[in-house]
């Protein structure tokens, strides 16, 4: 029972955490600073995003994960701090969060058929053999107190750093969060982080469902309905929705159930209004923050803007949209200008 | 998806598709509900998907430009990541919504609804499906390794970090689960004998040669030569065994110099009875050892690996 209400309270600090990285963002936007879901979406993007940044030179000086875990605790306590002081964001969003609560038994429906989700993704035993990789590389960093220097899979040191999955230092955020709360990898990875990724796919859904059907509650709710049904049926080992359920554990399951929606979701604000500069930030952030989750999105990130960035340029007849779109494409650029160059043996860093 | 690109060729596109939605309908319903959107839709939603969708046929599901674009960057076993970029069930979910919430009477739309989704569950596939068991604890993994675990910490007298060899079953979870115990035989080498049920290569370096030899008897059921079983445990350092329940190797086991330290429901966990040599070096050490065949340490990986 004791696990059980960790897991509850680690699931709350990490929404409490984005929420506060998100609100560096929407205090710049006057109509989302009062979104709970909203924020919290753009905090999540740019908590990974922060985490890259500061992780992967502690990665490349080889420096022990608890320097890592230390450097982090600090800026979290910085900028939670930080956000709470600025707290009139927090006081709206507690206040609606509370009208909500006392007002909308539709509301009260979409929370419980989220829970539903989060029940029917943490109560199976999977052995997929991805998590030997990543759940062991977790597990091995905490335990050798390294940045991911040693292959799961083979338990060696590594000669070379494997620069397909350096950037993407998702899992060494559950090492460092594992390191610094006790809690163990498999919990972190399989319980926690699923359920932040359920809560996270659900809030995705849901502004795009706001977006679609604006204030009609009924609508929003079977938009959420009809999400959850479809991905419970259509499992297969390669949907999107397999990862999500079985998988949710790896940096794959969040490319294709957060950060793939979340690209069409702002992309469809940038539809609406191209010239909104914060609309920017974020398509840049998620392009940023989908190389710091998963490597698969150097790729698919980049093809997804580009497909979207076309169309965009035509409908509003401006061409600097393809510039735009290209700077927001340039992580994803440069990781995969990074691979490319690893897999002729010219990137080639030694450990 | 294990998909010959070059047998295939321009078929590729279409044969990971066909994998990749299984016995499931919803890239048809999607396509539907496309054409919904290009009859019915609002302006803002035809202008915004359906280019979109179009862009990704023209490239990335363009059979002429992937079986060139996939050869050269060895994307087949990836390429399935480029459905993800169609949005199925942002599509689906809303096209659901604006068919029921079309409808004016209360009683119309449940009925659509109970269509709606009659026709996503009687044409999908759930999780179910796939049979996997409940957790029981809030590792999510088997009890038995738990316990296994704990036995062989309370069991180590002798070494810092032991070396085990899992029954299959648990070797993908071992490391996970605790790596303060070194797993033995190395997940790819175990899924890749266990697959083809190969036997040991003369020509591999000892390293994995070993290990193999530790496959085929504690996962393959193989009572190699005892010489060879025990050369292949003092070459990997191998201080446990957990064994199955159920196998025909107790006896073998026994017979190789292991003794007996507990079990659970499922399997039973051996120590093989050497005495820790004087010059045991821990797995985290690089060093060579001198093993008297072919100089080659095997207890680490060859330099290729």
């Amino acid at each position: 029972m004791l696990d059980i209400l960790v897991c509850i309270g680690m699931v709350i600090v990490y929404l409490i955490l984005y929420y506060a990285f998100g609100t560096l963002i929407t205090r710049h936007m006057k109509k989302e600073a009062a979104s709970v879901t909203f924020t919290v979406l753009a905090g999540f993007f740019l908590y990974y995003a922060v985490f890259q940044v500061i992780a992967i030179p502690m990665a490349l000086l080889k420096r022990p994960l608890s320097n890592l875990s230390l450097s982090w605790a600090i800026i979290l306590a910085a900028v939670l701090v930080y956000s709470v002081w600025n707290h009139r964001q927090w006081a709206v969003a507690g206040k609606g969060a509370v009208r909500l609560l006392k007002a909308s038994p539709l509301f009260w429906a979409m929370i419980g058929l989220v829970l539903l989700q989060i029940c029917v993704t943490t109560v199976w035993q999977t052995d997929f053999w991805d998590a030997a990789y990543y759940v062991g590389d977790v597990s091995l960093s905490v335990h050798t107190n390294t940045i991911s220097h040693y292959d799961p899979l083979s338990r060696e040191l590594r000669d070379v750093i494997d620069i397909r999955h350096f950037f993407a230092m998702y899992h060494m955020q559950d090492a460092v969060i594992c390191q610094l709360t006790g809690i163990h990898p498999l919990v972190e990875t399989k319980t926690i982080m699923a359920a932040v990724v359920l809560l996270i796919t659900n809030m995705i859904y849901y502004r795009m469902a706001r977006l679609f059907f604006k204030e009609n509650s009924k609508a929003v709710l079977l938009m959420l309905a009809f999400a959850f049904i479809v991905n419970l049926f259509s499992y297969t080992m390669y949907t999107a929705s397999g990862f999500l359920f079985l998988r949710t554990y790896e940096g794959k399951a969040v490319l294709g159930n957060v950060i793939l929606p979340a690209l069409v979701y702002y992309f469809a604000r940038l539809y609406q209004d191209a010239d909104y500069r914060m609309n920017w930030v974020l398509l840049f952030l998620i392009g940023y923050a989908g190389c710091a989750i998963s490597s698969s999105a150097m790729i698919l990130v980049l093809v997804g803007i580009g497909a979207f960035a076309l169309p965009l340029c035509f409908l509003k007849k401006d061409v600097k949209i393809l510039f735009k779109c290209g700077l927001c494409a340039l992580p994803c650029l440069l990781v995969t200008f990074c691979y490319l160059l690893s897999r002729i043996g010219i990137l080639v860093i030694h450990i | 998806m294990n998909l010959d690109l070059n047998e295939l060729g321009y078929r590729f596109v279409e044969a990971c598709l066909r994998n990749y939605q299984g016995t499931c309908m919803f890239i048809g319903f999607f396509i539907i509900a496309l054409l919904y959107i290009f009859i019915d839709g609002e302006k803002q939603w035809k202008r915004f998907f359906l280019p979109y969708i179009l862009i990704l046929l023209v490239t990335v599901f363009n059979p002429l430009l992937m079986k060139t674009v996939v050869s050269r960057l060895k994307l087949t076993n990836e390429y399935y990541r480029f459905f993800w970029l169609l949005p199925v069930v942002t599509v689906l979910s809303y096209v659901g919504t604006k068919v029921v919430m079309g409808l004016r009477r209360f009683w119309r739309r449940a009925v659509a609804a109970l269509v709606l989704v009659s026709m996503l569950v009687l044409t999908g596939t759930t999780l179910k499906s796939k049979s996997f068991p409940m957790a029981t604890n809030i590792y999510k993994v088997p009890e038995d390794l738990i316990e296994i675990c704990e036995m062989i910490h309370e069991n180590n007298d002798m070494w810092t970090v032991p070396n085990v060899a899992f029954d299959f079953n648990l070797n993908i979870l071992a490391t996970q689960y605790d790596p303060s115990i070194n797993a033995v035989i190395p997940y790819e080498l175990m899924m890749s004998t266990v697959n083809t049920q190969a036997t040991e290569n003369e020509n591999d370096a000892d390293w994995i040669r070993m290990r193999v030899r530790l496959i085929e008897a504690l996962m393959l059921d193989r009572q190699i030569e005892m010489y060879g079983f025990m050369q292949a445990l003092n070459l990997t350092k191998t201080q446990y065994v957990v064994y199955r329940q159920d196998g025909p190797m107790h006896d073998y086991l026994s017979g190789a110099g292991f003794d007996y330290v507990g079990e659970t429901e499922n399997y039973v966990v051996y120590r093989y009875s050497y005495a820790k040599p004087e010059d045991y070096v821990e797995p985290w050490e690089q060093e060579a050892i001198e093993t008297g065949i072919n100089d080659t340490d095997a207890s680490q990986p060859p330099a290729d690996n």
